[in-house]
């Protein structure tokens, strides 16, 4: 393994490369082959820095693992030091979780700010799982597409072998629906 | 917020913001489970609650028993097992690497949404080795090998179609390639190598190969290949 690649999990460029393409399709699987299994590592790291119990090392290591997986598919990060950067996020997300405030230090690490999310409501949650539970798959997939894996509509449309205006016209459908649906469940 | 999102006359960047959040959070939420899953099965990876404070005294006398107990049961159990019971209830090595083979190296190598020419090769090959015609698989992965989008796990399958179909050394001669130039699929390359060598008989290189996997790497590949090493 190049110096380059022990820095990166074990991935070449060209691998990094490749793995964010199928994020962008949708598959997670190479994303999990390479970086599942650093899980351990990462979270054996948090309780040994940081002194900080196993149950919530676990959580603040999912956290990053997470985050990291959302920064990848918006293309936030890229290939060079992805270890130093997850193993940064990891720490950031476990004093987030203790109530901390950030370590000035970190922001060395170029991580990416975090996205900046409207509050969700205790109540409007449940309206808004049981309206998404109602919705049709071929909707849930294609709001997926566009809000969590971040997939420009120019991108899906490529995909899927459809114009642009089609997947846009398909986008406001669904989140029509989801109204409708919503409306129904009030 | 619902009624917000309720308004039909809702400005779009606050309706995507609105729908953007909660489809973020579902999607998280199913990865967190998802993967909770996948590290507990493949890595042996646990969230273990901590215990509450105010009984540590109590845990601490009792933990110590128990660990005391604990070893003195190991040792016994050590004992009978090394002196009393010989290899006789020890797999056979032979029927174990033939169950172990059957196991595919990777699940799922599609590319994704389009489906390429590739793909095709793949999905037939799969089809090919559900019906456990592993000479056919052989000739379709020759084929899909050749294609400029080849990945790892496609050479990897192919591996494992070779030495399902008999072919033990082109199977090394796949698996050595894989183990020596790509790092992420190395702990793969290296069990299935493995496995090719015992089956031609090659069984020092091939237990050397064993034993070179460390729980790190993976606790499926690690505890098949504590298997293999226990069988005679």
């Amino acid at each position: 393994m190049t110096n380059s690649e022990s820095k990166n999990f074990g991935l070449s460029e060209e691998q990094f490369s490749r793995l964010l393409e199928q994020l962008h399709q949708g598959d997670e699987t190479l994303f999990e082959h390479a970086f599942l299994q650093h899980f351990s590592d990462c979270r054996n790291y948090l309780e040994r820095e940081d002194g900080v119990k196993e149950d919530l090392a676990y959580d603040a290591t999912m956290d990053a693992f997470l985050a990291f997986r959302e920064y990848l598919g918006r293309g936030k990060i890229g290939y060079g030091n992805l270890r130093f950067l997850l193993t940064r996020m990891a720490r950031q997300c476990l004093y987030k979780r203790l109530g901390k405030e950030r370590d000035v230090s970190m922001e060395s690490a170029q991580i990416p700010e975090p996205l900046a999310e409207e509050e969700l409501e205790e109540s409007s949650l449940e309206t808004l799982q049981e309206g998404w539970r109602l919705l049709d798959q071929k909707c849930q997939r294609l709001l997926r597409k566009i809000f969590y894996a971040a997939i420009p509509m120019v991108q899906i449309a490529r995909q899927e072998g459809r114009k642009e205006t089609a997947v846009r016209k398909q986008k406001e459908r669904c989140v029509q629906k989801l109204r409708g649906v919503m409306a129904g469940t009030n | 917020m619902t009624e917000k999102f309720s308004d039909p006359n809702l400005d779009p960047q606050e309706e995507d913001k609105i729908i953007g959040a909660f489809v973020r959070r579902q999607a998280r939420e199913k990865l967190r489970e998802r993967w909770a899953g996948v590290l507990e099965k493949d890595f042996g990876v646990q969230r273990t609650p901590s215990k509450k404070k105010g009984v540590v005294l109590f845990d601490r006398t009792t933990k110590i028993r128990r660990v005391i107990l604990g070893v003195v049961a190991a040792a016994a159990v050590a004992l009978i097992l090394i002196f009393a019971v010989p290899r006789l209830t020890a797999p056979n090595l032979n029927t174990l690497t033939a169950e172990l083979m059957l196991e595919p190296p990777v699940s799922s190598f599609r590319s994704g949404a389009v489906v390429t020419t590739i793909d095709s090769l793949r999905d037939l090959a799969a089809s090919l080795v559900a019906g456990k015609n592993f000479g056919e698989a052989v000739k379709t992965m020759r084929l899909a090998t050749v294609e400029s989008e080849v990945t790892s796990p496609d050479r990897l399958y192919h591996g494992y179609v070779e030495l399902n179909a008999g072919n033990e050394s082109a199977a090394a001669q796949i698996f050595r390639e894989i183990m020596n130039n790509d790092p992420l699929y190395r702990t793969h390359a290296t069990f299935y190598l493995a496995l090719s060598l015992l089956r031609s008989g090659n069984d020092g290189e091939g237990k050397e190969l064993l034993r070179s996997i460390r729980k790190e790497d993976g606790k499926k590949f690690f505890d098949k290949a504590a298997r293999l090493l226990k069988a005679r």
